[in-house]
């Protein structure tokens, strides 16, 4: 019962000898944390246009791949790709909708709150706030599907 | 005859028993709650109130009536009354999360 939203945070400095390949040091923020995308990868995604589209649309409410690729205008394995990679990097989780037939469609949920980069004191970090983390969001889910 | 005289090991075990169910039935309680306000979804309504008055109410009359009569504040003729009323506590709970079952299947059928 801490705070609303789990944060993370990470330090991005670069040391001076090291490849700009490994801009991102693999902080070791005890576990949980371990699997936090590098600075690099979220700034690719949001780089790139239909993602934000996915984004924008899946945090009103959770939409399958076929309605993102409607919403897109483009094919919904270009949707797939874009969605793999927002669920690796956790910014979108995927939830299971019933429908009336009794079968259930996969559809997904921008899990991305905030994400934010801070300049100070020599040091580059930067913060990924998600939503959905918490226990009464899990409880929810849980009873919802019930 | 005092409130705390009759303490038995068994006894004490009994108490501490029962509050901890209380104190954890409220934490769900608690959740569902905060799963209400987050969500705004009416089954974590029902179940929130289903488990403050399950653990919550009933359990706290249920403490205060024992108390009572075991201080001879409460006359024993009423400990059946007493006894009712949790119970009709605890059915109320029971039945508020049942109706969010029935919330959460309905909502599913929509497709929402």
């Amino acid at each position: 019962m801490s705070g609303r939203y789990p944060r993370t945070q990470r330090a991005a400095e670069q040391p001076p000898d090291t490849s700009t390949q490994r801009l991102m040091p693999q902080a070791d923020d005890g576990p949980g944390v371990s699997d936090e995308p590098a600075l690099a990868t979220v700034l690719d995604l949001l780089d790139d246009g239909h993602v934000r589209t996915i984004l924008t649309a899946t945090s009103v409410e959770p939409l399958s791949a076929k309605e993102l690729s409607d919403r897109c205008d483009v094919s919904t394995a270009t949707i797939y790709r874009r969605l793999d990679r927002l669920t690796d990097a956790g910014l979108v989780a995927e939830r299971t909708r019933p429908r009336a037939d009794g079968h259930h469609d996969t559809v997904y949920a921008a899990t991305l709150e905030e994400f934010s980069v801070r300049l100070h004191d020599g040091k580059l970090t930067f913060d990924v706030d998600r939503r959905g983390d918490d226990v009464a969001d899990r409880l929810t889910r849980l009873w919802e599907e019930f | 005859m005092g409130l705390f005289s009759g303490f038995t090991t068994v006894g004490l075990a009994t108490t501490v028993a029962a509050a901890t169910t209380a104190a954890v039935g409220l934490y769900i309680g608690y959740q569902a709650y905060r799963g209400l306000r987050r969500h705004d979804s009416a089954p974590m309504r029902y179940l929130s109130i289903g488990m403050v008055l399950l653990f919550g109410v009933a359990y706290v009359v249920a403490f205060a009536g024992t108390a009572l009569l075991r201080v001879g504040r409460l006359p024993l003729v009423y400990q059946d009354y007493f006894r009712l009323v949790v119970r009709l506590l605890q059915l109320a709970g029971l039945l508020c999360i049942a109706y969010s079952l029935r919330l959460t299947r309905s909502s599913e059928r929509t497709g929402d």
